[in-house]
């Protein structure tokens, strides 16, 4: 059920800033983990990173670009790199749960990424609403698919771990891009640029 | 001469996320120029660059302008290094600009003293963040730390204040000279280098001196106050009765401060009327001091009375009885003797007014005794008169001897003997009768003639006792003839002696005085002296006859008393005392 009591957009703002906050650092902290206990050297020589499927997404690239973006476009952005992500972390769950050699910890903040993810994209729903006099959700969004499933399940050991790498650094990539665009937000929304 | 070592790329920064410069470490050179190249490539793409600038961030390094530089995508950066012998390349590096920065540090740091309400000092910190990177869009959000130390010392003190610029430092030492220092960091990036060295110096805070000695007097003053107030709490009841000594309150017998207290006037007037009980109480004292007295005077007077008058109505009931007895014997004698006459030619006549006569007696002494008393002890005085009133029957009684001693007198034959004796036994009487008035005091007479009767019997013994010796030498046949007629007599009168014991308890001493003139004579006589005392009255007789002449006298006598009853009677309790003067006229014939 939905809560009976309208939260005002100030503390929406705060509070998806707290969480897309921590919610980076957990993803730094599987990322290092990864790359410390699994990453083999010999792929930055044999193999050419891949673009994460959100490349596509345009986002602000430099001071002048913030300046000059609308908030709108700004949060549709941000929305669609948000949703894009539901279902690939549901597999990276899945592939850390049954990585040997995982720590628990590992695990359980690959669970808490997740979840964490959906309860922001909730919030820019939220948000994204308010400012918008038409609802047209579906007509605006437009997020790419994620395509590694295929190397994810592969039965090649480095095959199946350059996937589970590759989910690491594109998601801790994208959480970042989540956080800085939200932190720019709350300053032009609620302090008026004079943070 | 050989081929260069490898080179190692040593780090990356991005100061603005917007431009970032790489530096590495050359390897050997192999003794030979050695040329080095950074050549980088980007993900996603298969084409590799060449560094774009190598002389603005100095030797060794690799600088990429905003033209070259994209954030959110990540560099594969690689150096390589040739001489003519050979090349070598390093280890590759993954460069994402979002986690390389490095900002510059924070600028405008100054430092201030300054002082609270309280006048306690703190040094205020402030700065400002650096000018390449943009706070207040939100595109860079910074944290800070500050440190601090004394001049001399050698650690730092480290503050983590967050994301303001400002700061408050409190409990610094004061004249002492202090360094700070500050830095930040922004989000998910690298803390930046100390800023530039701020020092300022403390200034010594004579205010806070003074408000410290302001305070230890306030202390020791509080102290010496409480001291003084415990003392005084000690000592306060002493030094009040000292200052203020208690004063007594008015007290008032019978008064009852209650009554105040309780503000009843009734009960205050009825205490009021109680204050005149005291003297009321006094009298009633007084009252009961008199009321004993009467009492125990009473007492007194009555056990007296009661003692003495019985004693003294029991004396001279045994007296008066004896001398009446003795008396009336006499008395009966002379008037027997006289009856003895007339009653030859009027007997029952002169009988009859005798037994009148006694009756009227007492009434006539009652009144003159009365008539002059008029104090209670002259009615105490009337008792012991009552007392004798018993006593008259008593005389009567003695009737029977008279008879008796009629008949001796008949066979004596002697009335002028008699006739002598009553007028010497009146006189006397006249001449007591006359001391009592003149002394005018009727008890003292009374008690001295209750002594004198004592004083009579003493007398009496032994005049008796003489005149006995006398008789019993001088009239021994006298006695032989008695004792013939006696002896009928004897036999008549042992009976009436034993009935007069009988009769009266005061008989026991006329016997006892009986058993006296017994002793004076001889065992045969102690038989006969019954009978000696009426040989006495014999002999008695005999004298008067002899003395005076009797045919005058006579008459006389008989006239008195048929004129005068009532003196009559008085004569005949003379002729009692007579009969007890009659010894005193065997002295005289002794003499």
């Amino acid at each position: 059920s939905k809560p009976t009591v309208l939260v005002s957009t100030e503390d929406l703002y705060h509070r998806l800033v707290e969480q897309s906050h921590n919610t980076f650092i957990k993803a730094a902290d599987v990322y290092r983990e990864f790359d410390i206990n699994f990453a083999k050297r010999s792929w930055m020589k044999d193999r050419i990173l891949p673009l994460c499927h959100t490349a596509s997404i345009h986002v602000p690239e430099n001071r002048e670009e913030v300046h000059e973006i609308k908030t709108e476009d700004l949060l549709r952005s941000i929305i669609n790199i948000s949703v894009s992500w539901k279902e690939p972390l549901k597999h990276f769950v899945s592939a850390v749960t049954d990585l040997p050699g995982a720590s628990a910890s590992m695990r359980k903040k690959a669970v808490d990424m997740k979840d964490k993810n959906l309860i922001i994209l909730e919030g820019l729903q939220k948000i994204f609403n308010r400012t918008q006099t038409k609802v047209e959700e579906n007509e605006n969004f437009d997020y790419p698919a994620w395509s590694g499933l295929k190397d994810l399940q592969s039965s090649d050991e480095d095959t199946h771990l350059f996937a589970i790498y590759n989910l690491c650094r594109c998601f801790k990539s994208d959480i970042h891009k989540i956080d800085t665009y939200l932190k720019v937000l709350r300053c032009r929304v609620v302090f008026k640029n004079e943070c | 001469q050989s081929p260069p070592g490898k080179p190692e790329i040593h780090k990356c920064r991005s100061p603005d996320k917007e431009t970032f410069t790489c530096w590495w470490n050359p390897g050997t050179d192999g003794g030979l120029p050695t040329n080095y190249s950074l050549t980088y490539s980007k993900e996603g793409e298969k084409t590799t660059y060449e560094c774009p600038d190598y002389k603005t961030s100095g030797p060794n390094s690799c600088f990429f302008s905003k033209q070259y530089t994209s954030i959110w995508k990540i560099y594969i950066i690689t150096v390589n290094a040739t001489n003519q012998m050979g090349s070598s390349s390093s280890d590759p590096l993954y460069v994402d600009v979002t986690y390389i920065v490095e900002p510059e540090p924070p600028r405008n740091l100054t430092l201030e003293v300054k002082q609270l309400k309280d006048k306690k000092t703190y040094l205020w910190v402030k700065w400002s963040p650096p000018t390449i990177t943009d706070v207040k869009t939100g595109w860079f959000t910074m944290e800070y730390e500050i440190r601090l130390k004394p001049e001399e010392a050698e650690e730092w003190e480290i503050h983590f204040t967050g994301h303001q610029t400002q700061f408050k430092v409190f409990d610094l030492y004061p004249g002492q000279k202090y360094l700070v220092q500050t830095r930040c960091k922004p989000d998910h990036g690298y803390w930046s280098r100390w800023s530039q060295e701020s020092s300022v110096e403390m200034p010594n805070d004579f205010t806070l001196k003074d408000t410290t000695v302001w305070i230890i007097v306030a202390i020791l003053s509080a102290v010496i106050c409480l001291i003084m107030v415990w003392a005084v709490a000690l000592k306060g009841y002493s030094m009040m009765t000292c200052i203020f000594p208690p004063v007594p309150g008015p007290k008032i017998k019978g008064f009852d401060t209650h009554l105040l207290e309780k503000g009843k006037s009734e009960e205050l007037l009825s205490a009021l009327g109680c204050q005149d009980f005291p003297p009321t109480s006094d009298c009633e004292d007084l009252l009961v001091e008199f009321l004993e007295v009467d009492d125990n005077e009473d007492e007194r007077l009555m056990p007296s009375h009661s003692k003495e008058y019985p004693g003294q109505g029991v004396k001279p009931t045994h007296l008066d009885p004896d001398s009446d007895s003795g008396h009336g014997s006499y008395d009966s004698h002379s008037l027997l003797s006289e009856k003895c006459e007339e009653p030859q030619a009027y007997p029952p006549t002169l009988h009859i007014p005798e037994i009148t006569e006694k009756p009227e007696n007492p009434e006539a002494n009652i009144p003159p005794t009365v008539d002059p008393q008029s104090t209670n002890p002259n009615f105490h005085v009337d008792a012991p008169k009552s007392s004798t009133w018993p006593l008259l029957p008593g005389q009567h009684m003695p009737r029977s001897p008279y008879h008796s001693v009629a008949d001796v007198c008949k066979l004596a034959g002697s009335p002028v003997n008699t006739l002598d004796s009553f007028l010497d036994k009146a006189e006397e009487n006249v001449l007591k009768l006359s001391k009592a008035l003149e002394t005018g005091e009727e008890e003292v007479a009374e008690q001295k003639g209750a002594k004198s009767f004592p004083s009579d019997k003493q007398n009496t013994p032994w005049p008796l006792l003489q005149e006995k010796s006398p008789t019993v030498y001088v009239k021994p046949p006298d006695y032989v003839e008695i004792h013939k007629v006696n002896k009928d007599g004897v036999l008549s009168l042992f009976p009436k002696q034993r009935e007069n014991n009988q009769t009266e308890k005061p008989g026991v001493p006329e016997t006892s005085k009986e058993y006296a003139k017994v002793s004076g004579i001889t065992d045969n006589n102690i038989l006969v002296l019954v009978p000696d005392s009426r040989a006495q009255n014999t002999a008695l007789l005999e004298e008067s006859a002899k003395k005076a002449p009797p045919s005058f006298e006579a008459d006389q006598s008989e006239k008195d008393l048929a004129s005068f009853t009532a003196t009559s009677s008085n004569r005949r309790l003379q002729l009692g005392r007579l009969d007890y003067l009659d010894p005193t006229c065997f002295m005289h014939s002794f003499h």
